[in-house]
């Protein structure tokens, strides 16, 4: 059944054989008690030694087309995460960009899947993926737009209502990333990656907590496959220091329960967050002792430069988000993490644009006429998303692409920039989640539905056994059906 | 006294326009007044002699230390010359203040992963650099165990800003030993003792939990350690001093004398700057300047790092009147006296003083450009990427300056302001035609007229006595008060009463992790009028918050579960 039921090879292949079997109860058992590399270091007396074993395809049919279960699966905890008919894992994305669309430009012709239905002007740069897309066209967020775009990124992003403090103002819950992350980022050295081309993205964990971005492609590099990342085939370098750093994260992580009797509630919820992220980080770096997951498509990617300065006052917009989006679909076809958001630009953002006598968010507000300069603006955003969704589909997995293997969510804060407007909030899915969502589908809401109808059946979709996505006026218990296959 | 002036200054404010509702035109005015009202910052001039309301003190605390404080505490430590890890968790911000922030401020996974990273870098450079291990930890002789016990005895009081429990101390030993054993070597041992003590939430975090204060039975005080702490972030704006700990070992610190002492020994040390640094900093939102973006095809004399340079600017002008001229802080906006390196003199058309760096010079006093409001790091900073705008000019001005609530634009609304046109060719008589309409005119009254003063320079902050072919008229009024230009608008801003009432206001918030409320209004109202009176001097005013009671009191908890 597995390649590892080698029938009467050489004796290399059986101890081969033995160890893929380990790497399998690692991989299937999160909690696995004992490591092969423990278990060589017990043999050897304690020494450190590294022994290199042959490239194994444990995971893989003859075809090297499947992720196989282990033969032992059966008797070991189920996996939490979606898992699609092949046996790859179901991935999610975020593709965002700031300011919205030019909605009567935006919205496709025709409803329905196949040749029902035609690209509008604003999404035909993504033409070439017409056939692994849904776009979703007539919903509107039910959340009060108390704060210009601001609420628009909350209401989408978390489908709640935002959370204000004075002039202050923050998510009132998770955004979407975080919440797939719950759970499809349990057993990956990265529980989610935030990648930014402009500005600090929107990922919150809940109120006052925003994940940090990277920005930089050359500091993303160094955290993805720098020192500690270990290629597929090649055995992790032994290092006794990893043990050391975990100590001390029990040390944090005891420190933190000592004040913890001290604080009031708001300040022991902070802690537990503190505390959550030690021991999220002590489960990374149990990750690193472990031995790859042996994934076909995983490369090195090409090491970004430092830095990718503005040319005349323009940031190079194009090429950072091409070269995020690379190391995106390598962490993804590694397994680093199965849930990436990609930060075009922001609510608001007055970045200038290719081509625009003014900044982006200027622009929607005092461009008149048509706008043709937004409109521009617009089709270069769908254009990186298509170079985007071109890097994912780029990976083959099984008989399809990491992609195929996707939910990747294409969005933006408001629908008509120079009114906030919240109805017809665009909202494009690319990927069919291992064919959990239907595809080359355009699905027009009758009637308004709330936006987070579509945001929970991607959820779903993506593994997370939600029972509602949102809260006060952006709640919902459902899906949209239309959406789901 | 000027206090409670206020709400009537702004009803017989800027009569720039006759709009047909009245009541709509005040609507942000008479809000924010209503919630001064409310607030209890009182609303009639008192006549009899004043009584402050008392001071409800605050819950306990347990603030982070922003990225600021944190690198400053772990160089103040080990050495200014340490690289120090450049990403850290992003701080939180309330009303541009990080110090606000920081007590709401959480740590992400990511978060957690920085701070790892960053511990990990500084022990490597601690015990890589030659000689360095030796200073700081002389210990030849003895067990690699009481060396590691030395290590913590003699760090963790200005690190953590107290003393190490013998549990804690215990752990880090551990720790170090483990290592040793691991890796072979002392210095391994202390390595990893240093991670462990730079990655502690006593060092992330300032636990402020009190004990019961034996001279008001039944409340509580930050204990003299906390106090130490808090007061060597506020004045010193990183670790204590030996001193401090000393004072803080001993308990004196709880003598107000005492207190008074250090305070004020604090504020002549370098690192005062710092301190004063980082609260102007926050205050007047200059953190965002190195993000400056500008169309060079319409600004010649941007270029990228001109922001940062903007920001230094007006951070040295901070320095130059608290430190040197322990001047009345009016003069913040009022003064021609400034610090320009060549891009920043260019774009003022004054000669640079030096050839490198930063140069005083006092700017023409037949020009109108003056103080705070003449600076790069505002104009620039509060225009667009290709024009200069009254509104967000007036917004800052509103609320960073005077402490006024701006609502938010109202959703789902036409916000384009009109184009020019011959009729209106500036970008004034634009903004004065979106104020007809009434559903705008509520705000834009309120925040456009005190940026019409300053339409004379443009995005970049240059001057121009043209926008769009025509004459700017700079004049307009500002609660009530009219100025003709810039240098008179910088007048009515340094002699309005909020300004004052803000310093004082945004000075306890950066102290005290938390804005004032409910409980501080006597507090502060009290620290306003000792401001006034004393010339308006940031250095007092910064002892005055750090001797007030509000800086070391707590409220007794409730029980928690």
């Amino acid at each position: 059944m597995s390649a590892d039921q080698g029938s009467g090879g050489p004796k290399s292949t059986l101890a081969a054989a033995a160890a893929s079997r380990w790497r399998a109860v690692r991989r299937l058992d999160g909690s696995a008690p004992l490591s092969r590399r423990t278990l060589l270091r017990g043999l050897l007396g304690g020494a450190a030694i590294g022994i290199g074993l042959p490239p194994l395809d444990a995971f893989f049919d003859d075809h090297g087309e499947r992720w196989l279960r282990d033969p032992w699966a059966p008797l070991l905890p189920r996996r939490a995460h979606a898992e699609g008919a092949d046996g790859f894992p179901v991935r999610f994305g975020l593709f965002f960009w700031g300011n919205g669309t030019l909605p009567e430009r935006w919205t496709p012709k025709g409803e329905g899947q196949g040749d029902a239905w035609q690209l509008s002007e604003q999404l035909a740069p993504l033409a070439a993926f017409k056939k692994k897309l849904c776009v979703v066209s007539g919903t509107r967020l039910g959340v009060p737009n108390s704060v210009p775009h601001f609420a628009g990124a909350a209401g989408i992003l978390s489908g709640r209502p935002v959370k204000l403090a004075g002039t202050d103002h923050t998510f009132g819950g998770p955004s979407i990333d975080q919440i797939i992350a719950a759970t499809a980022g349990k057993e990956t050295r990265f529980g989610s990656l935030e990648l930014a081309v402009e500005g600090n993205g929107l990922s919150y964990n809940g109120p006052n907590s925003q994940n940090p971005v990277e920005k930089s492609a050359h500091k993303a590099f160094a955290r993805l496959f720098g020192k500690g990342f270990t290629l597929p085939g090649e055995d992790p370098i032994p290092d006794p220091t990893i043990g050391l750093r975990r100590s001390i994260l029990d040390g944090v992580a005891i420190d933190c329960e000592q004040v913890r009797g001290k604080l009031g509630a708001a300040d022991q919820l902070r802690l537990q967050a503190h505390l959550d992220a030690v021991r999220s980080l002590e489960k990374r770096l149990a990750k690193l002792e472990e031995d790859p997951p042996n994934l076909a498509a995983c490369k090195l990617p090409a090491k970004p430069a430092e830095a990718y300065p503005d040319i005349e006052g323009r940031p190079q917009l194009v090429l950072r988000s091409q070269i995020m989006a690379e190391l995106a679909a390598m962490a993804l076809a590694c397994d680093q993490t199965r849930v990436v958001s990609h930060w075009l630009t922001h609510p608001v953002s007055n970045v200038l644009f290719t081509g625009a006598v003014s900044g982006h968010h200027q622009l929607t507000h005092d461009e008149p006429g048509d706008q043709p300069q937004v409109h521009a603006i617009v089709l270069q955003c769908m254009q990186m998303a298509a170079d985007y969704l071109k890097a994912l589909d780029a990976i083959p997995e099984g008989n399809g692409t990491l992609l195929d293997h996707m939910a990747v969510l294409l969005c933006s804060e408001v629908s008509l920039g120079k009114t906030h407007s919240l109805e017809e909030m665009p909202v494009v899915i690319a990927g069919s989640a291992s064919g959990k969502l239907k595809t080359d589908l355009h699905y027009r809401s009758k009637g308004g539905e709330n936006t987070s109808k579509a945001l929970m059946s991607i959820v779903r979709a993506c593994g997370v056994d939600a029972a509602t996505f949102g809260a006060d006026d952006g709640l919902t218990k459902d899906g949209l059906a239309a959406i789901e296959a | 006294m000027m206090v409670g002036t206020t709400g009537r200054a702004r009803r017989g404010g800027d009569r720039l326009l006759a709009v047909p509702d009245a009541l709509r035109q005040r609507r942000c005015a008479d809000l924010f007044v209503a919630l001064l009202c409310v607030a209890g910052a009182g609303c009639d001039t008192p006549e009899e002699p004043k009584t402050y309301a008392a001071l409800a003190p605050p819950a306990a605390a347990w603030p982070r230390l922003t990225r600021e404080q944190y690198r400053a505490v772990v160089s103040d430590v080990f050495g200014d010359d340490l690289a120090l890890p450049s990403q850290l968790e992003p701080d939180a911000s309330i009303e541009g203040m990080f110090a606000v922030g920081a007590a709401i401020a959480t740590v992400s996974n990511r978060g957690v992963e920085l701070y790892e990273d960053g511990a990990r870098g500084i022990a490597r450079q601690i015990v890589e650099k030659s000689g360095r291990l030796g200073d700081l930890l002389p210990c030849g002789l003895g067990s690699r165990e009481a060396c590691l016990q030395a290590l913590v005895d003699r760090y963790a009081p200005r690190l953590w800003r107290r003393p190490a429990t013998a549990e804690e101390r215990g752990r880090v030993v551990a720790i170090g030993l483990k290592a040793g054993t691991a890796l072979g070597t002392d210095a391994d041992a202390i390595e990893y003792a240093l991670v462990a003590l730079l990655q502690a939430p006593q060092l992330l975090y300032r636990a402020e939990v009190g004990e019961p204060d034996p001279e008001s039975k039944g409340s509580l005080r930050l204990t003299s350690f906390e106090l130490a702490g808090k007061l060597a972030l506020v004045l010193a704006g990183g670790a204590p001093d030996a001193e401090l700990i000393a004072r803080a070992a001993d308990g004196s610190l709880h003598q107000p004398k005492v207190l008074r002492q250090e305070a004020e020994r604090l504020l002549k040390l370098p690192s005062a700057r710092r301190a004063v640094r980082a609260f102007a900093s926050q205050w007047l939102h200059l953190d965002g300047l190195e993000g400056l973006n500008k169309d060079p095809t319409i600004f010649k004399h941007f270029s990228t790092d001109l922001g940062g340079a903007a920001r230094e600017e007006t951070l040295r002008l901070v320095e130059w009147l608290v430190f040197d001229q322990d001047a009345d802080m009016r003069d913040l906006i009022t003064t021609r006296t400034t610090f320009v390196d060549r891009r920043l003199a260019a774009i003022y058309d004054v000669p640079a003083a030096v050839e490198d760096g930063y140069g005083q010079v006092t700017l023409p006093a037949s020009g109108l450009r003056r103080g705070l409001l003449g600076h790069v790091s505002f104009l620039a900073s509060r225009s667009h990427p290709v024009s200069s705008s009254a509104t967000l000019r007036g917004v800052f001005i509103r609320e960073a300056l005077l402490c006024e609530q701006v609502p938010l634009p109202p959703s789902n609304l036409n916000t384009a302001i009109p184009e020019a046109s011959a009729a209106a060719p500036t970008l004034k008589e634009r903004l004065i035609a979106h104020m007809l309409e009434p559903n705008c005119n509520g705000c834009h009254s309120f925040t456009d007229p005190p940026g019409f003063g300053l339409e004379n320079f443009d995005g970049i902050g240059r001057y121009r006595s043209h926008d769009n072919g025509a004459l700017i008229d700079p004049s307009g009024a500002i609660d009530g008060v009219q100025f003709k230009d810039a240098v008179e608008l910088a007048d009515a801003v340094a002699n309005n009463p909020n300004y004052r009432k803000c310093l004082v206001e945004k000075v306890w918030a950066f102290a005290n992790n938390r804005r004032p409320g409910k409980g501080t209004h006597g507090t502060l109202e009290r620290l306003e009028d000792r401001f006034g009176d004393a010339g308006m001097r940031l250095r007092a005013l910064f002892v005055d918050v750090v001797m007030d009671p509000s800086f070391r009191r707590l409220a007794v908890a409730k029980a928690t579960p």
